[in-house]
């Protein structure tokens, strides 16, 4: 699925890099050198996802989500920053950020929120039943069930689960579950997630012909129900 | 020639010449005031001794004659300090009196009013004396005579002059006196402030072990330098911690950056076929990977350490925080052949910053997972409180670390020998350090033979 995205940044390198990397993996980019441009791009044109940087010429980025914003405007915005999470994090999300990534970044990282928060503006915060494939959640009675056999599952796997359908087809990063799921923000020397997926691998996927939920190398995680 | 005018410049300079000026005009006013009510009182002490006087002469002319008032006159006139007496008869001659000459300017006579004359006494055997200052009044007795009467004002006029002549002399005095003082705090002043100044520049040369001189005497000079050598020693803390961090980036840094460099280089020099180029390009993306991981893990440490992040402490629940960090790590610890022990206390809350906290539990977990593989093959996560103080710690019953090296495992970059097989760049137990100090809070670490345990003691809340 395609996407319309704004990367308002004043870096040309970056910029550059950034549109390059959305070009090749099927998206469309343009780029806004300072904030003032970046704004009048913003309310001229329909963009699935805004990448701003914190740190731009004539007008700053937290200033130019803070006036998306009040004109109404509900594109996704993921704020990029090169100041550390610690305490810049919450300043980013408080101005109307909906994601907060820090630089240096992998740009595996940068696509999969990107993608991520794209696709949020069409599914299913409010859908009552997550499917892929024969696999199905349903948020309301907290079950799964997979070709109608229930699944027993911790209340953290259940969660873990629902992050993963909900972005079903698309590439999640271990810091996305750390900070969506658990809502850490720190970064674990050892393989803490890993061990987690491969829990909820064993009881989604051991016994089933065809494995759902997929490790992509140097990435994340995906499930997904086609075979490719 | 500077110090006179540094001298006049000082604040105790201002001050002392302030008061001296306000202590003048106050003494000045208060000396003009009394001795204008006592001129007051005694001119109307003396009207009344003349008006009774008067009263009584022209009582004894009207009941009797001019001569019963002419012999209490000669009577009174025996006395020392007697009132001065004139009788004159209708053309002006002197009849009786004690005055040998009485000279007063005509403008200045008025009827029932007291008026200055000039007056020489006849004094019996003494000869001629000076003319003295009297005041004087007038009346008229009937039959054309008058009378006057007087009383001398030569001691009063004396006694002003004394008192002029003193304040004149205690005006000198003390202004000579406040120059003194003003020049001798001054200079007191101005030597300690010399002083502060001087060690001053030092500091700010650079020489930050440098304090400002106190003397013990416990003066508001004393006080203000005790303060700022407390800022100092905390600058001096600061900055010392600063430059362990450069060098330590410096030395510790370096080593990755030139492995990186050296692959990049080595791709340059000897380019694989296209297929093998992301096999090659791994490991230096792994490497930067770690430099990022290293370099904000030293930012925090720095950042925590100095306060200078605006964390938010925030009462939170320690025991709930534990007990989701235990169930994150559980399937961890399990997958590297351990038991996570939970023994967490109910209702232990802390004041404190929930995602520092977790960063802390997180370095300890990863350590003693990392570390902590042993036939016992456990690790305990505990938490309890024990008279206001929260006590969390970790246990792994690993081989441990001995006992000189436990003091250097905070140091940046610090890892044991055991360690270097292990990913990490020896930040972990300097993050904990940092983060339980900014808590207000102690980091243990001990031999728990077997094993290694790390004890964090931090402050409770209610």
């Amino acid at each position: 699925m395609a996407m319309k995205v704004l990367i308002v940044e004043d870096d040309a390198d970056a910029a550059a890099y950034l549109s390059r990397g959305l070009t090749e993996a099927g998206h469309s980019a343009d780029v806004a050198g300072d904030g003032e441009t970046g704004g009048d791009l913003a309310q001229g044109n329909d963009y699935d996802v805004l990448i701003v940087d914190r740190m731009l010429p004539k007008k700053d980025g937290l200033t130019l989500i803070n006036e998306l914003r009040n004109t109404g405007k509900q594109v996704p915005i993921l704020v990029l920053s090169a100041l550390s999470q610690v305490d810049d994090r919450v300043k980013g999300l408080r101005a109307g950020g909906d994601d907060y990534l820090t630089k240096p970044y992998a740009f595996t990282e940068l696509l999969a929120r990107v993608e991520a928060l794209g696709r949020r503006k069409q599914t299913a915060e409010f859908e009552a039943v997550y499917r892929v494939g024969e696999l199905e959640l349903d948020r309301l009675s907290h079950t799964v069930t997979r070709n109608g056999q229930k699944l027993l599952l911790q209340p953290r796997e259940f969660r873990l689960l629902e992050y993963l359908m909900r972005h079903a087809g698309q590439v999640v990063t271990r810091t996305m579950l750390l900070e969506n799921v658990w809502d850490y923000h720190f970064d674990p020397q050892t393989n803490v997630i890993d061990v987690h997926i491969s829990r909820l691998r064993s009881k989604i996927d051991k016994g089933f012909e065809r494995p759902l939920l997929h490790t992509v190398r140097g990435a994340g995680y995906v499930i997904r129900a086609d075979a490719d | 020639m500077r110090t006179p005018t540094r001298l006049f410049r000082t604040t105790a300079f201002k001050l002392t010449l302030l008061y001296l000026g306000v202590t003048v005009a106050l003494s000045l006013g208060l000396i003009a005031y009394i001795s204008s009510t006592t001129a007051d009182l005694f001119d109307r002490q003396l009207e009344t001794a003349i008006n009774q006087e008067m009263a009584e002469l022209g009582r004894q002319y009207q009941n009797q004659n001019l001569f019963k008032v002419m012999d209490t006159i000669g009577r009174r006139s025996m006395s020392p300090d007697a009132s001065v007496y004139l009788i004159t008869d209708f053309s002006g001659n002197p009849i009786a009196g004690n005055v040998s000459e009485l000279i007063y300017d005509p403008a200045d006579v008025a009827e029932n009013a007291t008026f200055p004359v000039r007056y020489i006494r006849i004094s019996p055997g003494e000869g001629e004396e000076s003319a003295h200052r009297a005041l004087a009044k007038l009346s008229v007795l009937g039959g054309g005579y008058r009378l006057l009467v007087g009383r001398d004002v030569e001691d009063r006029i004396e006694f002003s002059t004394i008192i002029r002549h003193a304040i004149r002399a205690a005006v000198v005095v003390v202004a000579a006196l406040a120059l003194f003082s003003i020049v001798f705090l001054s200079r007191s002043v101005l030597r300690k402030v010399d002083a502060v100044a001087a060690s001053s520049r030092q500091i700010i040369a650079g020489d930050l072990s440098r304090r400002l001189p106190a003397d013990a005497s416990g003066d508001e000079f004393d006080r203000l330098a005790e303060s700022v050598n407390a800022m100092l020693d905390e600058i001096n803390r600061l900055h010392s911690g600063l430059q362990e961090v450069s060098q330590n980036i410096a030395h510790d840094l370096k080593t990755p950056l030139t492995r990186v460099r050296n692959r990049l280089e080595e791709l340059t020099r000897a380019p694989p076929s296209e297929g093998a180029l992301p096999d090659r390009l791994a490991p230096a993306l792994e490497e930067c990977d770690q430099l990022i991981a290293t370099f904000e893990a030293l930012l925090t440490i720095a950042r925590v350490e100095s306060n200078a992040a605006a964390v938010e402490l925030t009462r939170t629940d320690l025991s709930h925080l534990l007990n989701d960090m235990a169930e994150f790590y559980e399937p961890a610890a399990e997958d590297a052949g351990l038991e996570l022990r939970a023994k967490i206390a109910d209702g232990v809350a802390v004041c404190g910053e929930p995602t520092l906290l977790r960063n802390m539990v997180a370095n300890l977990m990863d350590n003693a997972l990392k570390y902590g593989a042993s036939d016992e093959a456990a690790v305990v996560l505990s938490l309890r409180a024990e008279g206001g103080k929260a006590i969390l710690s970790v246990r792994d019953f690993g081989p441990g670390v001995e006992g000189h090296d436990r003091a250097r495992l905070t140091d940046r970059f610090v890892r044991m020998d055991a360690a270097r097989s292990k990913p990490g760049a020896g930040l972990g137990l300097s993050m904990v350090k940092a983060i339980v100090g900014h808590h207000g809070g102690r980091l243990a670490l001990r031999d728990a033979a077997p094993g290694f345990l790390a004890e964090i003691s931090l402050p409770t809340v209610s």
